[in-house]
């Protein structure tokens, strides 16, 4: 899979990086739940036609083929047709 | 004497096309024969380049490497197509775009995106869903009404309730 890059404000990561010296594995955690609040909102502007399947993948960061992957894994839907 | 159509794809039916096989050939292998297609590089670059090793992707480069798609580059100094900034599309997308506008009025865009297809049609660019690229196929003779029958199937989990029945009733009435 593709690197995905997620900004995070200078001063939110002031806020983290105590929490995050004590426990490591909650980087992962919130990465994770970053990316998945990405994917969504992108998903959403997808379907509603904002933004493009191929602008979709660029926006995410990833290639089309792993756009693929990560809505079939979701169980949702493969094309922004209609229906 | 007409010239025969050419079809420029974007990334979507290759993804859907490079995944799926029936009777051990890739559906895009089957579907694409003997057409003549294009794709622009920033395809090839969403499709192979960022493909990698995949097994889709990899039957994504054999097409091109075997001369079944062919790759091409833009014109130097060419502009994109006007009216395409005023949308979120891909990069591929608008490449695509811009090369059928080149290629007009032979060309043909194949797309699964909605939003592609929209402004294709507001551009005055022919296009179609990759499912009636595949219908076209079998209406003009080129490939069996029962072997596109096979491909539509084959495809059909991606796309949304209505377009394969839909699909399987127009092939349908071609042998009707």
């Amino acid at each position: 899979m593709s690197k995905v890059s997620i900004s995070v404000p200078a001063e939110l990561e002031d806020m983290l990086k105590p929490v995050l010296d004590r426990d490591p594995d909650k980087g992962a955690e919130w990465l994770r739940a970053g990316f998945e609040a990405h994917f969504a909102d992108l998903y959403q502007q997808w379907q509603t036609l904002r933004i493009s399947t191929a602008r979709f993948a660029e926006l995410l960061g990833v290639s089309p083929w792993e756009l693929d992957d990560l809505l079939r894994s979701r169980e949702l839907k493969m094309t922004n047709l209609p229906g | 004497m007409v010239e025969s159509a050419l079809y420029v794809f974007d990334a979507s039916p290759l993804v859907a096309g490079c995944q799926f096989r029936v009777a051990g050939e890739s559906v895009a292998s089957k579907a694409i024969a003997s057409v003549e297609a294009q794709i622009p590089s920033a395809v090839y670059e969403e499709v192979v380049t960022r493909g990698g090793t995949r097994p889709d992707a990899v039957e994504a480069a054999r097409l091109v490497q075997e001369g079944v798609i062919h790759v091409v580059e833009p014109t130097p100094g060419e502009a994109e197509l006007d009216g395409l900034q005023n949308y979120q599309l891909g990069q591929g997308e608008r490449e695509a775009m811009t090369l059928t506008a080149r290629l007009a009025p032979r060309a043909v865009l194949v797309t699964d995106d909605f939003l592609a297809l929209i402004v294709a049609n507001r551009l005055g660019l022919a296009s179609q869903l990759f499912l009636d690229f595949l219908i076209g196929r079998a209406r003009r003779g080129e490939l069996s009404v029962a072997s596109v029958q096979q491909l539509v199937e084959a495809v059909g989990s991606r796309y949304p309730r209505g377009f394969i029945p839909h699909s399987l009733a127009l092939l349908g009435s071609l042998t009707a």
